[in-house]
């Protein structure tokens, strides 16, 4: 089910108004997150804490706006019968080259994530923008839509992570906020560190945004 | 639109595989001798993060180095055998059981060591002096936590009884339960000062109600079989070290 | 025989995919509205783990490890590319497989077979494995297990989801939002078995 083709011809300037539109609506009413609900496994594991979920955000931004943009480029190209295993092929690369450069170059958070980053492949977002938007698109769009969705999915990830650090921990990126231990005042909220607790931060998350926009309330 | 022309479909996938494959292979021949010096450095900073010493600054590389050069590296067997960084190949030709061999005495790894035969298992003590002239001894132990292996660095006082730093890791404990062992100051903070030893037993006792004495260190709540697990690591880490710690303490 | 029926127990029950490590939620969600298709993915998703993971065990052990074709050259850089591979070839043999077997079920899948594929408790499997050093038969046991364990938790939301529909659910909590909050609660639920040793029963 391809979005329909955005000509931004029509548009002056480097972003013109559809192309902001693709950056734009994955961050509300089309989150990759509570929307579309992709993505959701890696939500749920590496909110934990902020750092890691800021690792985990920028790594499927990159899979996802270079993906989109690879795989633009070969739309034409790709035989039909051998679609999906193209796509699978250039995003399993891609993460593979994250999990490479995370190791050398940001080893603390790759032991954090360890089998989370080999996850991005499997994650629902990338593979589903690639058939709802790249695959029918051209490059620039491909890319600023990668790009819009990845964002969309990071700025929720960090949300949660804020919350369930605050109120598990205390602390925002490590750094003590509400001190807790001995000499603080704060009982730490265990439930908050309990990976099960990201389901109900998403859920709530979820309610919020649509007591706030009441056109997003599931009609079904 | 136009006629789309469908190149060859196995021409299509061999070219694509190698374009990928050539553009990984590049990256991780560049990339992973860094990966590796991360991984050791990682190590040097677990084992000296337990040595009591101020003046070693952990997220300095530079301090890191400086103190890691001044420790001395052997490794010992139960039955009290001693070997150092001369003796790699005797070491290798040791390895049973499918373990794999080393590059260098700094890369002796317990999980590696597991495979070995008993008699032929190494186990590492690192020897710091600090500028005081005190000396530290740091062991290694590893156990089974609640979901997987957990393992730790205890570096222990001159009489190599009192503990005086530790390290605890862990494969996959629970964040915020077992993971704590690892995470938390105040559980660790708790074991420096206490006791190993009780005469010729392991005596150090992780336990679920506080309770005074040099053996005792209250564990974490919520996480009481990953607190067990720290006990029989313990208990079993530790006692392979005690033929060693006798031979050292008639030497002196 | 004792250690890999633990490894199943555990798998299906303690460490289970969804409850436990969260991993599949996306088909986990989108196919539960009903239990009949519930039943049918989660029966696809226990033999494309069955399956995948000791083939994946094989390529590792001999083509990928350190030393393993040659004494030196280490391969592990293409793990994540072959073992997707294999899932998806998998993937296609069932997709067949069910077509000709049960075009009913064929077409009420739909799109979520062949998004078996991107499954993250299918790759999240051989990843485990990889991690834990499982052997050839541990590999098959952890493999059906966490199947088995995938298909009772999907098909245990599925029941609770199909009693919801009744119920008096605020309207912006309706559908999304209530199932993340049962199956928090039922992630909780779970943890009650969690340090259970199936072989301290033996």
């Amino acid at each position: 089910m391809a979005d329909t083709i955005v000509d931004s011809k029509k548009q002056g300037g480097l972003l013109g108004k559809e192309d902001m539109k693709l950056l734009k609506d994955p961050l509300h009413s089309n989150n990759p997150l509570t929307i579309q609900v992709l993505g959701i496994c890696s939500a749920l594991a590496v909110t934990g804490s902020v750092s890691k979920s800021l690792v985990m955000a920028v790594a499927l931004i990159f899979v996802c706006a270079a993906s989109s943009l690879i795989i633009s480029l070969l739309r034409n190209s790709i035989p039909s019968s051998i679609r999906m295993i193209v796509q699978l092929l250039v995003i399993a690369g891609l993460v593979q080259i994250v999990e490479i450069v995370l190791g050398a170059f940001a080893y603390t958070a790759y032991v954090e994530l360890s089998v989370f980053i080999g996850l991005i492949i499997t994650n629902c977002i990338v593979m589903g923008r690639l058939e709802a938007f790249a695959m029918g698109n051209n490059p620039k769009q491909a890319f600023l839509d990668g790009i819009g969705n990845g964002l969309g999915y990071g700025w929720i990830l960090v949300a949660m992570a804020v919350v369930r650090e605050l109120f598990g921990k205390g602390t925002f990126m490590g750094w003590t906020i509400l001190p807790t231990g001995p000499d603080g005042w704060y009982v730490a909220n265990n439930l908050m560190v309990l990976p099960a607790s990201s389901l109900f931060v998403i859920g709530i998350f979820i309610w919020i945004q649509r007591a706030v926009d009441p056109e997003l309330v599931d009609k079904s | 639109m136009g006629e789309k022309k469908e190149m060859n479909v196995y021409a299509y996938v061999f070219m694509i595989t190698s374009v990928t494959a050539l553009v990984l292979s590049l990256l991780y021949t560049s990339l992973n001798p860094i990966f590796e010096a991360n991984r050791a450095e990682a190590k040097k900073v677990a084992i000296l993060s337990c040595i009591p010493d101020s003046t070693i600054v952990l997220e300095d590389p530079e301090s890191v180095k400086t103190a890691y050069d001044s420790v001395k590296m052997i490794a010992i067997t139960t039955s009290g055998q001693i070997y150092t960084k001369k003796d790699l190949d005797k070491i290798n030709e040791m390895a049973t059981g499918g373990a794999k061999k080393y590059g260098e005495l700094a890369e002796l790894d317990l999980a590696n060591e597991e495979k070995r035969t008993e008699e032929n298992r190494l186990y590492p003590v690192y020897e710091y002096k600090a500028s005081n002239g005190k000396k530290t001894y740091v062991v290694a132990i590893r156990g089974n936590g609640l979901w997987d292996k957990i393992w730790g660095y205890i570096a222990l006082e001159e009489d190599l009884n009192t503990i005086s730093g530790i390290y605890f890791d862990h494969k996959n404990e629970t964040p915020g339960l077992g993971a704590e062992i690892k995470d938390s100051d105040a559980f660790k903070k708790q074991f420096i000062g206490k006791k190993v030893f009780e005469k010729d037993n392991v005596a150090l006792t992780v336990l679920k109600r506080p309770k005074k004495g040099e053996h005792y260190v209250t564990g974490i709540s919520g996480a009481t079989i990953t607190c067990d697990g720290v006990t029989a690591m313990f208990a079993k880490g530790m006692s392979k070290y005690e033929t060693y710690f006798d031979q050292l303490k008639n030497k002196k | 025989m004792g250690e890999t029926l633990n490894i199943f127990i555990k798998a299906a029950f303690i460490d289970n995919m969804i409850l436990a490590y969260f991993l599949g939620m996306c088909s986990y969600l989108a196919v539960s509205k009903t239990v009949k298709t519930a039943v049918g993915l989660g029966l696809a998703v226990i033999f494309v783990l069955g399956i995948t993971m000791p083939i994946n065990w094989a390529i590792n052990t001999y083509l990928l490890s350190d030393g393993a074709i040659i004494e030196g050259i280490n391969l592990t850089f293409l793990r994540l590319i072959l073992f997707i591979a294999v899932i998806a070839s998998m993937v296609q043999l069932v997709e067949m497989i069910i077509e000709k077997v049960s075009p009913a079920l064929y077409n009420s899948l739909g799109i979520f077979l062949p998004l078996i594929t991107v499954n993250c408790a299918i790759l999240g499997g051989s990843l485990f494995m990889v991690s834990r050093e499982y052997g050839f038969t541990e590999s098959v046991s952890f493999g059906l297990g966490s199947g088995v364990g995938w298909f009772l938790a999907i098909v245990a939301i599925a029941s609770i989801r199909e009693k919801l529909r009744t119920a008096d659910v605020p309207p912006a909590l309706r559908g999304l939002g209530i199932a993340f909050i049962i199956t928090g609660l039922m992630g909780i639920a779970f943890m009650s078995l969690a340090g259970l040793n199936p072989s301290d029963f033996n």
